[in-house]
């Protein structure tokens, strides 16, 4: 999936977004360049408070910029798209709509009934969620509503997925299953995949490109990339020392 | 607290408060009135002998009342009470009583169904046998009668109730009331969700409006009355009316704070798949503040009960605020109660009734154990 001949998908040159507080200019990113390949895996690791999930709202539309420029296929980003999906850290499926409501969500209204019932058939099947079409979110484990999150997102089949910390609020087992289940995801359907973590092992599991900020006001410290193999064994020397390397970039020290 | 506790406890308060009731009739009963004027037939047309009884039928004191017809008719209402209190004795007069009290000694009768405790006195010029007829008269009635209480005890509410249901009286006013809540609170939630769905979406018509509302929102329906009769000149719109308002300011400006407050996530989340506008509303922001609504409509419609007997009150002839202001009038403090009791019951069927759906809805979405 990787490698320098793939074609550039998100380009962003010299971002800077400044935020109002209490009538004090805040600068949260301040000069951001970042170049995403077409169907590359990247995660977005920094400090907390940094700016990332900022950036990635930035980059998905959601909120304005103040200087540079954010090109997906080499249009300038106005406003969000469905050719390109959030998935939030809370799942933000609908509470009062069952998983089939939720996953067809984002379809055409148009769509003929019969079509819409494929599509959703086919993206239940994919996240392994046979047998809860019915059931509403309240009823649904966490894991369950982000794999719910993660069908929507996909059902309108976009080029790009963003993954705003997309298992923070998940236990830690699952939050295993749902990495293998996202890595699996994303071999099977080519997307480009622009992660956002404070996670580090989950940035090496991963990613294909590792990018750190810096504290706030953020700037890129270095672009990491992450030759490890897949499937990917977080106790290999090679992971604990890709490990090691960016907790040193980021300036964290782990001993306790 | 266990299953058989919680069924129970309802019970025990509403005996404690039955309990407290009756307490507060025996404490505020009057005391028996210790004298009693009682209009006498007199020769002259301008006035008439007045007896006053004490305890035991013993002479307390005498008087001649100068009876101008115009101070009859003035105060009418009070000699009615009084008229009607001491019917039984007069009753017994001599058939040459002034022709002039017979009808409000009858209507008295009718409106009046107790009695007070008068005692006879003699009259100077009245003979001393017919006096002492009187007098005896007076006590066999008096003692028929029920004591009078000014607050009616819970049976006999009770049984103004059950006399009200059995003759179809009270099915009649409930369903007049009903009909006016119905209306005006429909009316409410049909503008006032709309409204507030879009005060809360459009920022510049919450700029527009909100001031205004704000301004309004404080204003008792009751203090619209003058106003509402003057525009719609009473009667049903103009209750139907107040109703509205009582309910269209809560409904409105719930609305509106739920839809400000709608989850950014679920904003967000509409936006990146292009659901914008109308759809927005319709998919999302309504359905995610279904619940908020529901609380405020469950509010919108406990003050559209509040106000619907307020509203009864002037210009209409029916319903079970027309119900208490009859009665009063009637001094039939026992239905006024009984229309009380009947206001409550519903109230609190009401708010089950929309609190179910609430509860239902937040069960649903896992906001509250099932």
């Amino acid at each position: 999936m990787t490698g320098a001949q793939a074609r550039v998908k998100i380009r962003v040159a010299g971002l800077v977004k400044t935020f109002w507080a209490r009538k004090a200019a805040v600068s949260v990113l301040q000069g951001i360049d970042l170049e995403v390949r077409e169907g590359e895996f990247l995660a977005i690791v920094g400090p907390s408070g940094c700016g990332k999930t900022t950036l990635l709202n930035c980059i998905a539309g959601f909120d304005a910029i103040d200087a540079g420029s954010i090109e997906i296929d080499g249009e300038l980003v106005r406003e969000p798209s469905s050719r390109r999906v959030f998935v939030f850290q809370e799942p933000g499926i609908f509470p009062w709509l069952d998983v089939r409501g939720n996953i067809g969500f984002g379809l055409p209204r148009r769509l003929p009934a019969a079509d819409r019932a494929a599509i959703v058939a086919r993206y239940v099947d994919l996240v392994g969620l046979q047998g809860f079409e019915a059931a509403l979110p309240s009823e649904l484990s966490g894991g369950m509503k982000q794999r719910v999150e993660f069908a929507r997102a996909l059902a309108v089949e976009p080029d790009v997925l963003f993954l705003d910390e997309p298992f923070g609020a998940l236990d830690s087992l699952t939050r295993l299953e749902m990495r293998r289940e996202i890595v699996r995801i994303w071999k099977a359907t080519g997307k480009t995949c622009l992660l956002v973590t404070h996670d580090v092992e989950e940035a090496c599991e991963l990613a294909d490109r590792i990018a750190v900020m810096s504290r706030r006001p953020a700037t890129l410290r270095e672009i990491v990339d992450n030759p490890l193999p897949r499937p990917r064994d977080p106790d290999t020397a090679e992971f604990c020392r890709l490990k090691e390397h960016l907790f040193s970039t980021l300036g964290v020290e782990r001993r306790v | 607290m266990r299953a058989r506790t919680r069924a129970v406890l309802p019970l025990v308060g509403l005996a404690g408060f039955l309990a407290l009731w009756q307490a507060l009739v025996v404490v505020t009963r009057p005391a028996p009135l210790r004298r009693a004027t009682l209009a006498f037939s007199s020769a002259r047309a301008d006035s008439c002998a007045a007896v006053v009884l004490g305890a035991k039928g013993t002479v307390a004191g005498r008087a001649w009342l100068a009876l101008d017809p115009a101070r009859i008719a003035t105060s009418a209402g009070t000699l009615r009470l009084w008229l009607g209190a001491l019917q039984p004795t007069l009753a017994a007069l001599p058939p040459n009583a002034d022709a002039r009290l017979r009808p409000l000694l009858d209507a008295a009768q009718r409106d009046f169904g107790g009695g007070l405790e008068p005692s006879l006195v003699p009259v100077a010029g009245v003979p001393d046998a017919e006096q002492e007829a009187v007098a005896r008269a007076t006590r066999l009635q008096m003692e028929k009668l029920r004591h009078p209480t000014w607050l009616p005890s819970p049976i006999a509410a009770l049984t103004a109730l059950a006399t009200m249901v059995r003759s179809g009286e009270m099915l009649r006013h409930i369903i007049a009331s009903l009909f006016r809540v119905g209306c005006g609170f429909t009316l409410a939630v049909v503008l006032g969700v709309p409204f507030g769905l879009a005060l809360g979406s459009l920022a510049w018509l919450s700029a527009l409006a909100n001031t205004v509302i704000q301004c309004l929102r404080p204003i008792s329906p009751i203090a619209w009355l003058p106003v509402a009769t003057l525009a719609l000149g009473g009667g049903d719109p103009a209750a139907v009316f107040l109703i509205f308002l009582a309910a269209f300011f809560p409904v409105t400006v719930s609305t509106a704070a739920a839809t400000a407050t709608v989850d950014l996530k679920y904003r967000r989340s509409a936006l990146n798949f292009g659901v914008r506008g109308f759809a927005l509303a319709r998919h999302v922001i309504l359905p995610a503040t279904l619940p908020s609504i529901l609380t405020a409509l469950r509010i919108g419609l406990g003050i559209a009960w509040v106000v619907v007997v307020a509203a009864e009150m002037l210009g209409v002839e029916s319903g079970l605020g027309f119900l208490v202001l009859d009665a009063r009038n009637q001094l039939r403090y026992d239905r006024v109660v009984a229309a009380m009791i009947v206001i409550g019951l519903i109230g609190l069927g009401l708010d089950t009734v929309v609190r179910r759906l609430e509860q239902a809805e937040l069960e649903r979405r896992g906001v509250v154990a099932r």
